[in-house]
């Protein structure tokens, strides 16, 4: 099943919610909308599974418009934040709910509900009510009842916002493992950058309304395209560079070398903090600034060492993985910014 | 992940041709019944207050009105009408919030008991205060025949003290509704800064509750200014507005006077009921998510001195119902106390049959009711639309309107020949639906935030997941909402059986019910068997308490309220 979304916008009042939106869902994956709260990603999810009305813009569903479609109509499963079981029903009462809608035969429907609580593990609770079970169980159960009429496509309401840490993380490769399993084409939202990276084929990263990028996870953390998509994946290191009539760029006093040329005057370069090389106070070559520790966090299996270049500019954060860094706040060190990790921001 | 094969692939998508007829179809009609019954019933005789108000034999003008306010007569009737309702408004307020502050913010024993006690008179028969007060401090009354005094009860201070009493709970769930949620940090702030009891009560525990206490002042005014029972019974030669226009139409078939007088009643309940909504909606949330609920914390003096006035005011609500329960039992009160049954042999014209009118109103009332409140709530959270907004403007307007003025619209309307709703006159249903439609607002509000309550989820996920609308009001939204509905069921019920003056017009010999009963036996001076019937409507009311709380505590539903 293919999705292709074009020019879609949603606006409340005088608020636009999304600013003509246009993406191809491709058939079979798992796409992400990825972006800060207010973004317009649980805006675009509710429009295509049909709670909400576009103001403009077209969807298509394998060549077929499903705009004026009812939600009943497009077949498409969702779980929601709040779990949203219905409380007067046991887990497999939930399950067999939309089956009973599509009037499915007795026989074959117990069979499915039976199936698809085995797929999340939950067959023993099959009689519980909701308030019975666990966060995590409840929506394990959302999960099955979603997917169990054989949707065309799964919506994924920040499925997993609700729970805690560790039952998010099992619940995480648990929903990925039946979404492979199945093939079925299966959008999720989320303001978490993790769980778009670790989840995704496809991550689309909004900003107010509109798709800021949208690629694979590693294309958005190798090469995000906007100062916002480095910020908002991973940590990054912003630093202002000055270019000379030489074509010879300057972090402070300090030349830099760079793989992307550019013209004179001021920009923004960007470098992740793992790529960043500590080293002695002496140390002297290519692309090395020296400077004083300013701050350290100690994160456990990692550690972040900020250091205000010697000669002025923006401090540089360096990731630090495994033992802790023997550096302490004050000292005079160097930190080597690899030339082909460093990226100018247009 | 487990080994089970699923047997699936991506399947494609089969789009029916057209939307969804039928929730169209069940949107519209139930949306059209809800709007209709609105408008026959609510709507239409309030239309037709003011229509007969300004028929004059000369044709439509205000001649009434000039006429009537040109009179000294109904000044004075306004006169004592407000001065009743105003002395009584600020007696309950002030006796209301100490009762509501001793209960939420003291540690005196016996709460669940001290509330009960309160809230009494919302399920006796609206005229058992003045019975019981006749019944102590009447000509006959045990307190002039024992104590040989000459206390003349009836009157100004009679009604006052009576209406006190009966407005006195909805006083008290008001503010006790006010009090009850409280910030514990600006107290520990206010302790740790020494400010005395005095003060923190002036600074800090008052203003919160200000909007409650307005609110409160605004419908014990209006309940008290529109009451009929006590007025009549207790009222002697004081007159007020309520029992002229009952003298007025029922006496005198005045329809026109009595319709002026139901315009003149109109108005200041309708003003108030703005006025209280605008206060309330300015009320802005207080607590803030990080606040801590404020317990009470130990205080001797304080709580012995609250005691006191607890339990004081406890016993004389509970003697002014007491009595009526003791001169049902007795041969002929206070004269002969010899233990009798006899009273409740009925052994008059008319007997027992009004009290099983009473409960076969009641049992309609509340299931019709029921009925269209639910519905009505369900039409206007769930299928929003170009009528919502009068839906929900004529779903609350009943609270503004006084029971009296509704019923007395209700008669002029029925007794209309050329109306085609007049087969329903002097039938038990039209009293029936006049029962539904007077008590419409506040069962709509208990269901309508009960089906917000459900939230929008719920529905979302029906609707996804392929049901249609019917579809989702059975499996999903009845099962959680039932236990509401039951309580809704309990309101009307109790409302049914003990109220008086929205069904006095409606009353005919042949279809009397008890709280008339109660009225015209008082009357007559058989107050023995006044009393008696009083007790078999509270005691109706309170085996339905039980019987429905047992109901629902056997359904593990513990949260729901069931005295409003």
């Amino acid at each position: 099943m293919k999705l292709i979304i074009s020019g879609v916008t949603k606006r409340f009042d005088s608020v636009t919610a999304l600013d003509n939106v246009s993406l191809e869902i491709p058939s079979g994956k798992f796409v992400c909308f990825l972006g800060p709260s207010g973004c317009g990603k649980t805006t675009l999810l509710r429009i295509i599974a049909g709670l909400d009305e576009a103001s403009e813009g077209r969807i298509e569903v394998d060549g077929k418009d499903v705009l004026s479609t009812t939600a009943k109509e497009r077949n498409f499963g969702i779980v929601f934040q709040s779990y949203s079981l219905f409380p007067t029903l046991t887990a497999a009462q939930n399950v067999a709910y939309g089956l009973e809608c599509r009037n499915w035969k007795k026989a074959t429907m117990a069979e499915r509900v039976a199936a698809m609580l085995k797929m999340v593990h939950l067959d023993a609770h099959a009689n519980k009510l909701p308030h019975q079970l666990s966060g995590g169980q409840q929506q394990r159960i959302a999960l099955a009842r979603a997917i169990a009429p054989r949707p065309s496509l799964l919506l994924l309401d920040e499925p997993l916002s609700a729970l805690d840490a560790k039952v998010r993380e099992e619940l995480r490769s648990e929903i990925k493992a039946v979404q492979e399993k199945l093939g079925i084409t299966t959008i999720m939202v989320t303001h978490d950058q993790e769980e778009a990276l670790a989840m995704a084929d496809l991550v689309v990263l909004m900003r107010d309304g509109r798709i800021e990028q949208a690629g694979t996870p590693d294309e958005l953390y190798e090469r995000p395209k906007t100062p916002f998509v480095a910020q908002f994946i991973g940590r990054m290191n912003f630093l202002d560079v000055e270019t000379d009539e030489m074509g010879c760029s300057w972090l402070g006093q300090t030349p830099l070398r760079l793989r992307d040329i550019a013209g004179k005057g001021p920009s923004k370069v960007c470098l992740r903090p793992e790529h960043v090389e500590l080293g002695a106070a002496g140390r002297i070559g290519e692309n090395v600034v020296a400077g004083r520790v300013v701050d350290i966090s100690y994160l456990g299996n990692l550690t972040r060492v900020t250091m205000q270049p010697a000669t002025g500019g923006s401090p540089v954060v360096a990731e630090l993985h495994g033992r802790r860094a023997p550096v302490r706040l004050d000292d005079p060190i160097s930190m080597h910014l690899p030339m082909l990790a460093l990226r100018r921001l247009s | 992940m487990s080994s089970v094969e699923i047997p699936e692939r991506v399947h494609a998508l089969r789009l029916p041709p057209k939307r969804s007829g039928e929730d169209r179809l069940v949107r519209w009609s139930l949306t059209g019944v809800v709007l209709a019954g609105l408008l026959l019933f609510l709507v239409m005789p309030i239309t037709t207050i003011l229509i007969r108000s300004t028929e004059t034999p000369s044709g439509t003008g205000l001649a009434n009105f000039t006429h009537a306010f040109a009179s000294a007569r109904f000044w004075g009737l306004i006169g004592n009408s407000v001065g009743m309702a105003g002395l009584t408004t600020v007696l309950v307020i002030v006796l209301a919030y100490g009762y509501a502050y001793g209960l939420q913010r003291t540690l005196v024993k016996g709460k669940g008991f001290l509330r009960l006690v309160a809230l009494m008179p919302l399920f006796a028969p609206s005229l058992v205060q003045g019975q019981g007060l006749i019944l102590l401090f009447g000509r006959n009354g045990a307190v002039n025949r024992y104590l040989s005094l000459d206390i003349n009860i009836y009157g100004f201070h009679g009604i006052v003290i009576a209406n006190l009493f009966y407005a006195f709970p909805y006083a008290f769930l008001i503010l006790s509704a006010a009090l009850a949620i409280a910030d514990a940090r600006p107290y520990e702030s206010a302790r740790v800064m020494g400010a005395s009891h005095w003060r923190t009560f002036r600074t800090v525990t008052l203003p919160p509750t200000l909007y409650g206490l307005a609110a409160a002042c605004f419908v014990c005014f209006t309940l008290v200014l529109t009451d009929f029972g006590n007025a009549m019974l207790i009222g002697g030669d004081f007159n007020v507005l309520a029992t002229e226009m009952y003298n007025q139409v029922i006496g005198q078939a005045q329809f026109a006077l009595g319709a002026v007088i139901g315009v003149v009643l109109l108005i200041p309940a309708m003003i108030a009921k703005v006025l209280e909504k605008r206060i309330t909606r300015r009320q802005t949330s207080l607590i803030a998510p990080q606040s801590r609920p404020l317990e009470p914390r130990p205080d001797r003096a304080r709580d012995l001195g609250f005691g006191l006035y607890l339990y004081g005011f406890a016993a004389i609500m509970l003697s002014i119902v007491g009595i009526v329960v003791v001169t049902s039992f007795v041969t002929l009160w206070p004269y002969n106390l010899t233990p009798t049954f006899k009273h409740y042999a009925f052994d008059f014209a008319g007997g027992i049959t009004p009290l099983w009118n009473s409960i076969l109103i009641a049992t309609l009332t509340a299931t019709v009711g029921v009925l269209t409140a639910g519905l009505g709530a369900i039409v206007v959270t769930k299928f929003p639309g170009p009528t919502t907004p009068l839906l929900s403007l004529l779903a609350i307007l009943p609270s503004a309107v006084p029971g009296m003025v509704l019923g007395l619209g209700y008669v002029l309307m029925l007794n209309d020949p050329v109306n085609p709703l007049h087969m329903l006159y002097g039938t038990l249903l039209s009293m029936v639906i006049l029962n539904v439609y007077y008590n419409h607002s506040q069962a709509f509000l208990i269901t309508n935030t009960s089906l917000t309550q459900v939230g929008r989820s719920y529905d979302e996920a029906s609707r996804m997941l392929g049901a249609g609308v019917l579809r989702t009001l059975r499996k999903v939204t009845l099962p959680i909402l039932w236990p509401t509905l039951l309580g809704v069921w309990v309101f009307y019920f109790m409302r049914a059986m003990v109220s008086l003056s929205a069904l006095i017009f409606l009353i005919t010999p042949s279809t009397q019910i008890a709280s008339v009963a109660v009225l015209q036996l008082s009357d007559r001076g058989a107050m023995n068997q006044a009393a008696a019937f009083s007790v078999c409507i509270m005691a109706t009311v309170g085996a339905c308490l039980l019987i429905v709380r047992l109901i629902l505590l056997l359904a593990g539903a513990k949260d729901v309220k069931l005295i409003r």
